[in-house]
């Protein structure tokens, strides 16, 4: 029964943004059909999800979630993309590094003759 | 024809692979040179401590700015770093590369130093957590844009912004984010290094990757192309 409302529902909307009906029907499914997680369970999977730790039955209803709910799919895309963006800046500055300050190299060799002295 | 979800993320979506740290972590030099380097050190010669020092400083300090947000303590702490490296060289056992070895030792210094220095209660991380309606709905916008990360790091002040959104998360949160998903340690690694749970740090990971999405927010607004 879920598997075929939501199949008719995806059919109907093709792949047009949901409309405002669209959108009451997703949320009316979302509140009514049985098995659907809520917005504050959805987000307790996003993590396991991302990860790819989610039993397959679990991904299910995750991925059904995030089809009928346009918040919880933009929250979705937009966590992936920030961890995307930040990964991408910082392994940037590593590519490109300032080479090591002169002041500092010559500190830690001091320190190490020091060292070797005491 | 089967039907597409509304965006390309939704069930399309593959975790992705290994983070962008990790690859960093090899040897640039290749691990030729580094074996000739290790042996220097563990030698006791000067010429190799300082190769060490020149090849691999740059990338620690930029840990250590990373963890510790201060320039002082950054190169304080690569100092201890390379010290720690010299005396220790013998425990040194070539399952990982050097550079991969010295990482760890200057990300434990940083971590210690902000053990020490966390004297004040820390921000709170609830500001940047998803807000629900009384029906349990998800508050917030329901479009975004559809710019790849790639696309939005065309654009000149995306850097700055994705920096200044992770100098915002607070600490211990922030902490978590840098170790797991920028310097490529894993959940139980990250756990080690925090001395806490696997659990606890899947949570504060969590929460820091969420605030980081709200900081970033003017990024994925539909308004921007
Ligand atoms: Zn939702």
């Amino acid at each position: 029964m879920r598997e075929f409302l939501l199949k008719l529902l995806l059919q109907f909307r093709g792949d047009k943004d949901p409309g405002p009906t669209e959108q009451r029907v997703g949320s009316w499914m979302l509140r009514h059909l049985p098995g659907m997680l809520t917005c504050p369970e959805f987000e307790e999977f996003i993590h396991d999800y991302y990860e790819g730790l989610l039993s397959a039955k679990v991904r299910r209803r995750f991925e059904t979630h995030m089809q009928l709910c346009p918040m919880c799919q933009v929250h979705f895309d937009s966590y992936v993309r920030a961890i995307a963006l930040g990964r991408q800046v910082c392994s940037d500055d590593e590519q490109l590094p300032e080479g090591m300050p002169q002041e500092l190299v010559a500190a830690i060799l001091l320190a190490r003759n020091q060292d070797l002295d005491s | 024809m089967a039907r597409q979800p509304l965006r390309k993320v939704g069930s399309t979506w593959k975790p992705p692979g290994k983070p962008a740290g990790q690859a960093q972590a090899q040897d640039p030099a290749g691990s030729k040179g580094e074996a000739a380097l290790v042996a220097g050190l563990r030698a006791g010669d000067a010429k190799a401590f300082e190769e060490v020092v020149l090849r691999y400083g740059p990338r620690l300090l930029i840990v250590g700015r990373r963890i510790l947000g201060n320039e002082e303590d950054a190169r304080d702490c690569v100092q201890e770093t390379f010290l720690a490296t010299h005396r220790s060289i013998g425990e040194f056992q070539g399952r990982s590369n050097l550079g991969t070895w010295l990482r760890r030792i200057v990300t434990n210094a940083a971590l210690m130093k902000l053990r020490a220095r966390r004297t004040r209660p820390e921000e709170s991380i609830e500001e940047f957590l998803p807000k629900y309606d009384p029906n349990l709905f998800r508050g917030g916008p329901r479009n975004a844009n559809a710019l790849t990360p790639e696309e939005l790091l065309q654009r000149a002040d995306t850097r700055k912004l994705v920096q200044e959104a992770i100098d915002r998360i607070p600490g211990s949160y922030r902490t978590v984010l840098l170790l797991r998903d920028f310097e490529g340690y894993s959940t139980q690694e990250t756990a080690q290094l925090l001395d806490t749970t696997d659990g606890a740090i899947k949570v504060r990971l969590h929460r820091a990757r969420t605030a980081m999405k709200e900081l970033l927010a003017p990024l994925f607004d539909e308004e921007l192309r």
